[in-house]
């Protein structure tokens, strides 16, 4: 570890510790939570998609061009140009960028070095599956990773559980593999953020339109949890220059994961499938005491126009079928409990991206959650992850764990 | 029968691994693709009957496996021929780009998944 790197990450291991905790979040304690990563992610082998695509798909894949000058760009139908940049990591960067193996028993260590029990995994460069227009095209790019995450997960589904990826701008197509993977044996579905790949219009297909509710039925019926990952939905690239960074992660990343949730919230369909469930994921909590408050000032104070009239407000179809995940989220933690939000939301340490807190999410957890009830704390950290995704729960977890 | 004699170079990649490579054919005057006729590490010679349809010769290599592909379009296919793929330029802008001239400091920006 050379001294720059200690620097920029001596952050990461900072505690106030664990006093007067029943339970740690401690890898190896005796007293440990059942802790539950409800966002993580693999690297896909680098030729999956060339390798398994239909072969009139195979020209479309994502791939590296040369300019007239020289300069190399990832290009990926649906997204703006990427240079590609000679990004020099080390210490504990460079671990991070080199983990996330596709082997399970390598997974298995790393977590263990976490404390992590179990873990929901989504995709890395196969976020990009739904980075095009054509969504039948997507459908097929996602149908080749949930086949393979099968084959490399199956026989660790009781801890490493890949959500089952799906195109929802292809209704029909994504009607059958709900139930393909759901017979597969998997534990949930990751959807995009919006149906409709791109920045958006009220011509697009959307969730809140009636036209989703055979897939609403096929995900009703198979009772599979559905996800929401940020950046999925449109380019989350939509501004460049000044800024560009921060207003990417911050609005065209994360913000867009709030309007899956809006749509379902209000649209009536948790009044025709109440036992949907559905979870925003990566896109922090703070938001979502502000988010289920909006949604009822518009229902009420909007109501000339709000339609159709629900059996409840749009903030109690998130407390009854809706989660968030997060990492580090202080703002949101502090929320928590006030707004009765203990069982809607689930941790998550993001492993292996830079962004999480592998391997030093005990830190983490201990900078942020201190102040929480001792049964908050259990359930955010893993039991309500593990009612959502229906995990098993251990016996020894099960004590006194009641949010 | 057209033959297509392949040679892929045992080349080291950025881990310090052998090389990936893929090679497929290409079946139409834009690019489109046929099949794949190998996909594995490098260090390999190999004979490949060309299909009737193919115009022409894709081959993908891996330099960063966290990273997109990099590729080199071969074309021309009319008799049977050599390619040693440690020959192909892949610096240089290939015969199907699907790049458009690029409008933006994008590059400076964040991607979820990127920069592995």
């Amino acid at each position: 570890m050379t001294t720059a790197e200690v620097n920029v990450n001596a952050y990461r291991a900072i505690t106030p510790g664990h006093e007067g905790w029943q339970r740690v979040a401690t890898p190896g304690a005796p007293n440990k939570y059942f802790m539950v990563s409800s966002d993580c992610h693999v690297n896909e082998p680098p030729n999956l998609w060339v390798e398994r695509i239909d072969d009139k798909y195979r020209h479309r894949l994502p791939r590296i061009e040369v300019d007239a000058n020289g300069v190399k760009w990832s290009v990926t139908e649906g997204h703006h140009p990427v240079k590609i940049r000679d990004l020099k990591l080390e210490g504990e960067d460079q671990e991070r960028a080199s983990a996330g193996s596709r082997d399970p028993e390598e997974r298995l260590r790393d977590h263990a070095r976490d404390g992590i029990d179990a873990e929901i995994i989504f995709p890395n460069r196969g976020l990009n599956m739904w980075a095009t227009p054509d969504a039948v095209f997507s459908q097929a790019m996602c149908r080749v990773y949930n086949e393979w995450a099968w084959e490399v997960f199956g026989d660790y589904y009781d801890r490493l559980s890949p959500m089952a990826c799906i195109a929802t701008g292809d209704i029909e197509g994504s009607i059958a593999e709900v139930y393909r993977v759901a017979k597969q044996g998997f534990r949930g579905l990751s959807l995009p953020c919006k149906p409709a790949w791109g920045a958006g219009s009220s011509e697009d297909l959307n969730y809140n339109l009636p036209v989703y509710d055979p897939l609403w039925a096929a995900i009703a019926e198979t009772d599979l949890p559905m996800t929401f990952h940020v950046s999925t939905g449109k380019d989350p690239r939509g501004a460049k220059g000044n800024g560009g960074a921060v207003i990417n992660y911050a609005i065209h990343s994360l913000a867009p994961t709030a309007e899956p949730i809006v749509n379902l919230c209000s649209s009536g369909v948790l009044d025709r499938f109440p036992t949907l469930r559905f979870a925003s994921v990566e896109a922090g909590i703070g938001w979502v005491p502000w988010l289920l408050n909006a949604m009822d000032e518009a229902y009420h104070k909007h109501h000339m126009w709000a339609f159709p009239k629900l059996q409840m407000l749009p903030s109690e179809y998130y407390h009854r079928n809706g989660a968030s995940t997060f990492g580090e989220d202080p703002p949101g933690i502090d929320m928590v409990e006030q707004y009765g939000l203990q069982k809607n939301f689930m941790w998550g340490n993001d492993y292996p991206h830079h962004e999480g807190t592998w391997p030093h999410s005990a830190a983490a957890i201990e900078r942020t959650m201190g102040h929480l009830s001792e049964p908050a704390r259990a359930a955010i950290v893993g039991l309500n992850a593990a009612e959502f995704f229906k995990f098993e729960v251990p016996a020894w977890a099960k004590a006194g764990a009641s949010a | 029968m057209r033959e297509l004699v392949v040679s892929l170079p045992a080349e080291v990649n950025e881990h310090g691994d052998q090389m990936l490579w893929y090679g497929s054919w290409l079946v139409s005057d834009d690019g489109t693709e046929g099949e794949g006729f190998y996909s594995g590490r490098g260090g390999l010679a190999g004979r490949f009957p060309v299909p009737p349809a193919a115009v022409g010769v894709r081959v993908r290599r891996w330099p960063n496996e966290g990273l997109e592909p990099e590729y080199a379009d071969l074309i021309g296919l009319a008799s049977s021929r050599k390619v040693g793929a440690g020959d192909l330029d892949f610096d240089i802008t290939q015969p199907f780009s699907r790049l458009h001239l690029p409008d933006s400091s994008r590059d400076e920006t964040w991607e979820k998944g990127s920069a592995r």
